[in-house]
């Protein structure tokens, strides 16, 4: 899989580059700003890109203005957003355009290398990943409206690893439950939620979000 | 819609507006043709009633026949302007159809003069145009009448003057109706009065006799002056529905019927002057020879008065509308009523010395041959004499009845001493002092400057200006002032703290009594500069503090981002590699893992930090995600309401961000509440935030630094914060920003 790295700081993109090359990636170009990234990205269309959210030169929201463009110049190239903080309000314009090949996370969540590397696969394979600090606010948002209390504890936990963008089995293997479990759990929540059923999970990612955000 | 609807003209309207104002001025010009040939043979000559006192029968002619072209180009050319600009207003169709209306009556008179007198046969419709006459008095009182009821919005007081109108085209039509015998013989008069023969159509004529019938043998008791006192009465009825209008219009409606009441005025007192000989007529019908003498005075100041009352409404009146209508130097009516008082009344006053002196001469000499030049010197050397003490009464007068009455100077004085003692603040007593100041000086503009730092800071004005203008070079007054105002310093402790700009009505300028007033005004004054500027440079310091803080703030939330948050996030990369190395179920696994989470930890807890410090989202989006995310944040149930969804400056946006995130976690620590609401409101340039709650209240403002560094922060940019937090019944935090 080929991937390209934006970020300013220079050890976090060499570090970052390390890992993937480790996991099997090949890291075919690296930037230090929006517009390096473009050009990169238009003179040779990777797989996945995985970028800053700010960087120079205005050091505000770079990365997401540059995502966009990227999206819409190259709608196969899937983008994978870090940042040092995460807002729902940049994760639910991130959405807007649907949320396969779309990645929005903590810087943080690097440290996990496993669950990283296969965020990233997920992702560049037309899946999402949405932040659980992200989903975790829109959840209690919805929990003070009342609107998610009908579902189990352990309901809860699926809903919530599902808004992250994880397939059944990471969920599965997340909460040691067994597949069928898991389905239904799904199953159940969709139906309490009274949410058509989607069956690719980026397509079910966007469902819940959008339940969730209301 | 209104006259203040200013909407863009239309190519239709210009072209509309052209059409009007060049026809007229065709018009015009075809009269003044026609006129200057028929002037050859003038078989008028032998009619009596035409000559202007003290001028020949040429003189006369000429002065008519340049008034009439004068007046009808001009009312034209203002009709075609505000149809151009003021096309959706009713008055100003009103207006043009008078206009027009008035151009074709001048033509038809000399048009049916030259075709039925001067050359027989020569035109085709001379005859039409004769009996066009008949009708041309009730089209052109009709327009005038609605014009004046429309005036200056196109809409009616009421709906009884509507009715007014109609009862007056009835009246009017009646007295065509009468006048239909045929043959007959029309007076008509435009530059001179002539008389011409008119053949009446058939249906007419019956309808005529029909009606003398009716008149002579059913209402004899009519009183042929009828239509005299109808028409009197309806100038009174017009007059007092502009009074009126002006009692309660205000503001510059008010200022436009200024414009009209004048005009109006104007032509009402010569039209009475013109009719004078009439009431005096009346008045003595019973003593024959004084009514003759009487009559042999006022007869030739009547005549003028007709020519004064042809002027006003024809000349005047379009001028007064324009001005009006357009609001091209709407404020000078003051000005221009007060002047008009001062000069007719020193023309009164020279007329009647010289009436007296003469007398008085007359009757001490006796009349003497010779003795004609010596009265004359003797009344001009009386009238030189008297004429400057009567001018300044006059003056005084004349501004007295515009501007109302002035407040006594040593009332003005004690006045301002006693709000002074009583340290009322600034923002009160530099606002009356120049209401004040213009009060007294019967100035048209007076502000107040005060020196703040380096420069000079408008601290009032009277009228009010609400913009805040600052003079960086405090030389730069002399030329604010301009050529007509006065710039008086005021010093205190010979230090100068400021200057008052007074500036009088055009064409006046400060007596010395009023420069007295000023200057002992301004000398009190300056205790209250001080403290003005006191205050000013307080608040300016804060609000330099408070940028240099947030300018601080976000240097060390980027320096924290760039730096150790960054350091941590590459640590944890390195954690991350070395545990993956390491593998599963190992001694150093277990360690690494520790110290991963003790880094997240860290993470975000410095996360936390920087946020507080200053939040990047604001920079970033504005107030109104950042309040969303706050919102989002808080542990306890909150709705956002209202924020606007635009930008505003940064100290605005940070303030308010950070009272919203204050109340948030104070609610989040003491209150219990179980929701919250936030609501944000932008309301006549301020910023309104208020953040509710339904927890158990009491919290004190006054300690808590939180809420008072916020106290300090919006009154340092000029805002205001209060907080209401009675026991037992929640908590609102209330913020109010400038943010215009």
């Amino acid at each position: 899989m080929r991937v390209t790295i934006a970020d300013d700081s220079v050890l976090f993109r060499e570090g970052l580059a390390r890992l993937l090359e480790g996991a099997g990636f090949e890291v075919i170009g690296r930037a230090g700003n929006g517009t390096q990234l473009l050009d990169l990205v238009d003179a040779d269309p990777p797989d996945i890109v995985i970028t800053d959210i700010r960087m120079p030169p205005t050091n505000t929201t770079e990365g997401l203005q540059t995502a966009a463009t990227i999206r819409e110049r190259h709608p196969s190239v899937a983008v994978l957003l870090l940042s040092q903080y995460v807002e729902t309000t940049h994760a639910l314009r991130l959405l807007e355009r649907g949320a396969d090949r779309i990645g929005y996370l903590l810087k943080d969540r690097v440290s996990d290398v496993h669950d990283f590397v296969e965020t990233v696969r997920r992702v560049a394979s037309g899946g999402s990943a949405i932040d659980p600090e992200v989903v975790a606010q829109l959840v209690v948002r919805r929990r003070h409206r009342d609107l998610v209390g009908d579902l189990t504890e352990r309901e809860r936990e699926v809903l919530k690893l599902m808004a992250e963008g994880r397939s059944n089995s990471a969920i599965g293997d997340a909460l040691s439950l067994s597949p069928k479990t898991v389905e239904g759990h799904v199953h159940s929540i969709f139906q309490k939620l009274q949410l058509e059923p989607a069956d690719e999970d980026h397509r079910r990612v966007l469902a819940v979000l959008t339940y969730l955000r209301a | 819609m209104t006259a203040t609807s200013d909407a863009m003209p239309t190519r239709r309207q210009a072209v509309a507006g052209l059409a009007i104002a060049t026809g007229g001025a065709t018009l015009a010009i075809a009269t003044l043709s026609l006129a200057i040939v028929d002037h050859e043979s003038l078989p008028w000559k032998q009619l009596d009633g035409s000559t202007l006192p003290g001028l020949s029968l040429e003189w006369t002619y000429v002065l008519r026949l340049g008034l009439a072209t004068l007046s009808t180009v001009v009312a034209c050319a203002i009709a075609g302007l505000i149809v151009w600009r003021q096309p959706r207003n009713a008055f100003t169709w009103t207006f043009a159809a008078f206009a027009v209306a008035y151009a074709l009556n001048n033509f038809t008179v000399q048009y049916a003069i030259h075709g039925l007198n001067v050359v027989p046969d020569s035109l085709p419709l001379a005859d039409t145009a004769a009996r066009y006459q008949l009708f041309a008095g009730v089209l052109l009182l009709t327009c005038a009448v609605s014009a004046v009821l429309l005036f200056p919005d196109g809409r009616l007081r009421s709906a009884r003057w509507a009715v007014a109108i109609v009862l007056l085209v009835l009246l009017q039509l009646g007295d065509v109706a009468l006048n239909t015998d045929s043959p007959y013989f029309m007076i008509i008069g435009y530059a001179g009065r002539q008389g011409v023969p008119v053949t009446s159509l058939p249906d007419w004529r019956a309808l005529g006799q029909a009606l003398g019938w009716l008149r002579q043998d059913m209402f004899p008791f009519v009183p042929g002056t009828a239509l005299f006192w109808g028409n009197n009465i309806l100038a009174v009825l017009v007059g007092a529905a502009v009074l009126l209008r002006l009692r309660s219009a205000s503001g510059e409606a008010r200022l436009q019927l200024k414009w009209f009441a004048y005009a109006v005025t104007f032509a009402a007192i010569a039209f009475l002057v013109n009719r004078s000989d009439w009431f005096a007529a009346i008045l003595f019908a019973d003593r024959p020879p004084v009514r003759q003498e009487v009559a042999d005075v006022l007869h030739p100041i009547a005549l003028w008065a007709d020519q004064v009352f042809n002027v006003s409404l024809g000349l005047l009146m379009p001028l007064t509308v324009g001005i009006a209508i357009m609001r091209y130097r709407l404020y000078d009516i003051d000005l221009v009523i007060s002047r008009t008082i001062m000069y007719a009344g020193i023309a009164a006053f020279v007329t009647l010395c010289y009436g007296v002196t003469v007398a008085a001469v007359g009757n001490l000499v006796g009349e003497t041959a010779g003795m004609g030049p010596v009265v004359t010197l003797i009344a001009i050397a009386v009238i030189a004499l008297l004429l400057e003490p009567v001018r300044a009464r006059l003056n005084a007068f004349a501004n007295l009845a515009v501007y109302g009455k002035r407040a006594n100077p040593y009332e003005i004085l004690s006045d301002f001493a006693r709000s002074v003692g009583q340290s009322e603040s600034a923002d009160v007593l530099l606002p009356r002092m120049a209401q004040l100041v213009r009060d007294g000086a019967g100035a048209a503009l007076v502000e107040v400057w005060v020196r703040v730092g380096e420069r000079l800071r408008l601290a009032a004005a009277s009228p009010a200006s609400p913009a805040a203008e600052t003079l960086a070079d405090p030389n730069d007054i002399a030329a604010r002032a301009g050529p007509t105002g006065t710039v008086v310093p005021v010093f205190h402790e010979n230090e100068q703290l400021g200057a008052l700009v007074v500036r009088k009505p055009r064409g006046e300028h400060l007596t010395p009594m009023e420069v007295r007033l000023v200057s002992d005004l301004a000398s009190q004054a300056g205790l209250v500069f001080g403290r003005f500027r006191l205050f000013e440079e307080l608040r300016e310091s804060r609000a330099r503090i408070i940028a240099a803080q947030d300018e601080e703030r976000r240097r060390i939330e980027r320096d924290l981002h760039d730096g150790a948050q960054q350091r941590f996030v590459n640590a944890m990369l390195n954690v991350g590699m070395a545990q993956a190395i390491a593998g599963p179920m190992s001694e150093t696994s277990d360690l690494l893992q520790h110290a991963a989470r003790e880094m997240q930890a860290g993470l975000s807890e410095l996360r936390d930090l920087a946020r507080g410090i200053h939040p990047p989202l604001l920079t970033e989006s504005g107030l109104h995600a950042a309040v969303a995310s706050l919102a989002d944040r808080s542990p306890i149930e909150t709705s956002v309401v209202g924020v606007p969804d635009r930008r505003y400056a940064e100290p605005v946006e940070v303030t308010a961000y950070f009272v919203v995130a204050e109340a948030l976690a104070n609610a989040a620590k003491h209150s219990h509440a179980s929701s919250i609401k936030i609501r944000i409101e932008e309301e006549a340039g301020r910023l309104r935030v208020e953040v509710s709650d339904d927890g158990v209240g009491g919290v004190d403002s006054r300690r808590g630094s939180g809420l008072v560094g916020l106290r300090d922060r919006t009154a340092a940019i000029g805002g205001s914060l209060n907080v209401e937090s009675p026991g037992g019944h929640g908590t609102v935090v209330r913020a109010e920003l400038p943010c215009g």
